[in-house]
């Protein structure tokens, strides 16, 4: 009897601690839906279903049933001459209250192509706040169609939201942030930050060039992923097993207790790299300027090749 | 036997718990920002205590500082960036600075200086971007509460060991400009539902009051409550300490600044704001300073800004 209450009380510090270690790296799964979960849920009054694309041309040729249509140009302003930036708050609000969304809606983001425009719209609206109820659908649009599920030319109700952003800027740092996380991951042991470049790993290691930058390569000290090598293919566009892509950032220097900060030319596939980390259960932020700003700026440095440094 | 272990599985249950139940709580006092003149008298010999004095003249720090203490200039601590006064320096040279004025990794720094510790705030901010908040604190009262208290003063100059001050990067301490005006926006129009933006400037140059010609605009950030620093969170200018935590929380409270809002803080160029940003944190919020500041707004073009004592 004694010995039994001794190795039970033993037994609680076990139980606590791994919960809170395994905290940081805790995949949080409510991001991402199956084409078979919006199948059986298509009809929930709070879901808010949005396709996202440029131009509607697919989306009226028969889109999934109640998906509303967000062209992705609205999503995306240019100031100071950096392409590809966020619009300000008050046009955000208004888009995404007009396609319905309210404060408490399920929203469920797919669009056409691999997946790029639908992270870059959960990135929007995890900077409004709505990240916690936000998903994407896996495989999006390439994935529905391929399995041959239902499509309609119905118009969606559309009736406006009542959304409020609640702002949460974690989810971007500036350039002389990330100057500040470079010079640190190049001259530092202990940063607790990694810096990872999303983009294709001959353009990583500036073989292949953009004409119109006065530098190519990448941002001293980052790690790469491109982000492509996330999914199964680029015909089936599904995530990768939650293992494979562990690993995958692991050997990136993406270890758990480290934060991430994802860029690539614009924003576009960093935000892709930015869903799939924070899936993942990462601290995570997007340079949304990119190598873009970055290659433009004064004083700066780039890394050519494989190395990282 | 049974209701034992099931007592015992429970409790567990329970001490698993605890840590999300905490992160719910209101916010607390993060009482280690603060450091009392005894406190620091007791240790001052600590060689895990470093003092900094933070001033614009070196020649105040030569007159006469607190023993072991060293010597920080502003001009250290800021640079001006594209027009912008006031703004951090790159990461390798605050590295730099921290490092040779001795700080250690293990290091607890102690704060005070010039402007009844508005200098100092806008260090122990600097700190915070570098990883270091956890570690440091402001001398409550300052130089002056100590000389009042006539506590022992040195001339002595000493040779300081450079320490192995090793920074990592806090980017949440700042809002850029392009979030201000989303927060500007939110706040004014939608009845902020998750930020305060508090200015901390006199409240003339609130109001707009005060003419200013080197500003295209006056007034304030719309959105934006006023709480100047100097007279709301200091006892007086005679005793500079802080007022209480419970009597701060009531001036925040009484703006709109309740514990569930994050905060953000600005001014006419980042200091008086740095002031701000410590207090707001020290009282327990998530905070975040507008380092360009009111000066920097102006110049946005259509940038809107808002007269007199309302917010909008």
């Amino acid at each position: 009897m004694k010995r039994l209450i001794f190795l039970l009380l033993l037994m609680i510090p076990l139980l606590s601690v791994p919960a809170q270690k395994a905290k940081p790296v805790a995949v949080r799964t409510q991001m991402l839906v199956t084409t078979d979960w919006l199948a059986k849920n298509l009809h929930q009054p709070k879901l808010v279903l949005l396709h996202v694309a440029r131009g509607r041309k697919n989306y009226d040729a028969g889109h999934l049933p109640g998906a509303r249509f967000l062209d992705y140009g609205e999503l995306i302003a240019t100031r100071g001459g950096v392409v590809n930036e966020l619009p300000a708050v008050e046009k955000l609000q208004q888009l995404f209250a007009n396609l319905g969304v309210s404060n408490d809606s399920r929203v469920v983001i797919l669009c056409e192509g691999q997946g790029i425009m639908a992270a870059r719209t959960y990135w929007t609206l995890d900077y409004l706040g709505l990240g916690e109820q936000a998903a994407l659908l896996d495989g999006s649009w390439e994935k529905w169609k391929a399995e041959k599920r239902a499509l309609s030319t119905v118009a969606p109700e559309s009736k406006a939201g009542n959304f409020t952003p609640r702002l949460n800027p974690k989810v971007m740092v500036t350039r002389e942030a990330v100057r500040d996380v470079s010079w640190l991951a190049v001259n530092s042991e202990t940063s607790d930050t990694v810096l990872l470049d999303a983009r294709q790993a001959d353009v990583y290691t500036g073989e292949t060039k953009n004409s119109n930058l006065p530098l190519n390569g990448h941002i001293p000290g980052a790690g790469n992923v491109y982000w492509m090598n996330t999914l199964a293919s680029k015909e089936a566009p599904t995530l990768k097993p939650i293992a494979e892509l562990q690993k995958m950032y692991e050997d990136a220097g993406v270890t758990p207790g480290k934060k991430v900060v994802t860029y690539c030319w614009i924003g576009m596939m960093a935000s892709h790299g930015y869903f799939t980390l924070k899936y993942l259960g990462y601290d995570v932020a997007m340079y949304d300027g990119s190598f873009t700003e970055w290659a433009k700026s004064e004083g700066v440095q780039v890394v050519q090749g494989t190395k990282r440094k | 036997m049974k209701r034992l272990l099931i007592l015992l599985l429970l409790l567990s249950g329970l001490l698993a718990l605890t840590p999300q139940a905490q992160s719910k709580s209101k916010p607390t006092v993060r009482a280690q920002m603060l450091v009392t003149t005894d406190w620091l008298t007791k240790n001052l010999t600590n060689p895990k205590v470093i003092v900094i004095q933070v001033g614009r003249e070196q020649k105040d720090y030569f007159a006469g500082h607190i023993p072991n203490a060293r010597f920080l200039s502003l001009n250290a601590l800021v640079i001006t960036r594209e027009n912008k006064t006031n703004e951090l320096p790159p990461l390798e040279k605050l590295k730099t600075l921290f490092a040779n004025l001795g700080v250690n990794n293990d290091s607890r720094v102690v704060l005070y200086g010039d402007n009844y510790n508005l200098l100092a705030a806008r260090a122990y901010f600097t700190l915070d971007y570098l990883g270091f908040g956890e570690q440091a604190a402001l001398l409550d009262g300052g130089l002056d509460k100590w000389k009042a208290e006539k506590r022992a003063l040195s001339t002595e100059v000493f040779e300081i060991k450079t320490g192995n001050f090793a920074p990592r990067v806090n980017p949440n301490v700042i809002a850029v400009r392009d979030v201000v005006r989303d927060i500007s926006w939110t706040t004014a129009n939608l009845g902020a539902p998750n930020y305060s933006l508090i200015d901390a400037r006199p409240n003339d140059e609130y109001t707009g009051a005060k003419a200013d010609a080197t500003l295209a605009k006056i007034g304030h950030i719309p959105g934006a409550v006023s709480i100047f620093w100097m007279d709301k969170h200091l006892v007086s200018k005679e005793n500079p300490v802080l007022k209480t935590p419970k009597d701060l929380r009531q001036i925040y409270e009484a703006t709109g600044a309740t514990p569930d809002k994050k905060v953000v803080s600005y001014c006419r160029t980042g200091v008086q704001a740095s002031h701000t940003y410590f207090v707001a944190k020290y009282l327990g919020y998530d905070v975040a300073m507008y380092d360009g500041s009111f000066s920097e707004w102006v110049t946005l073009e259509g940038a809107p800004v808002a007269t007199g004592d309302k917010a909008k």
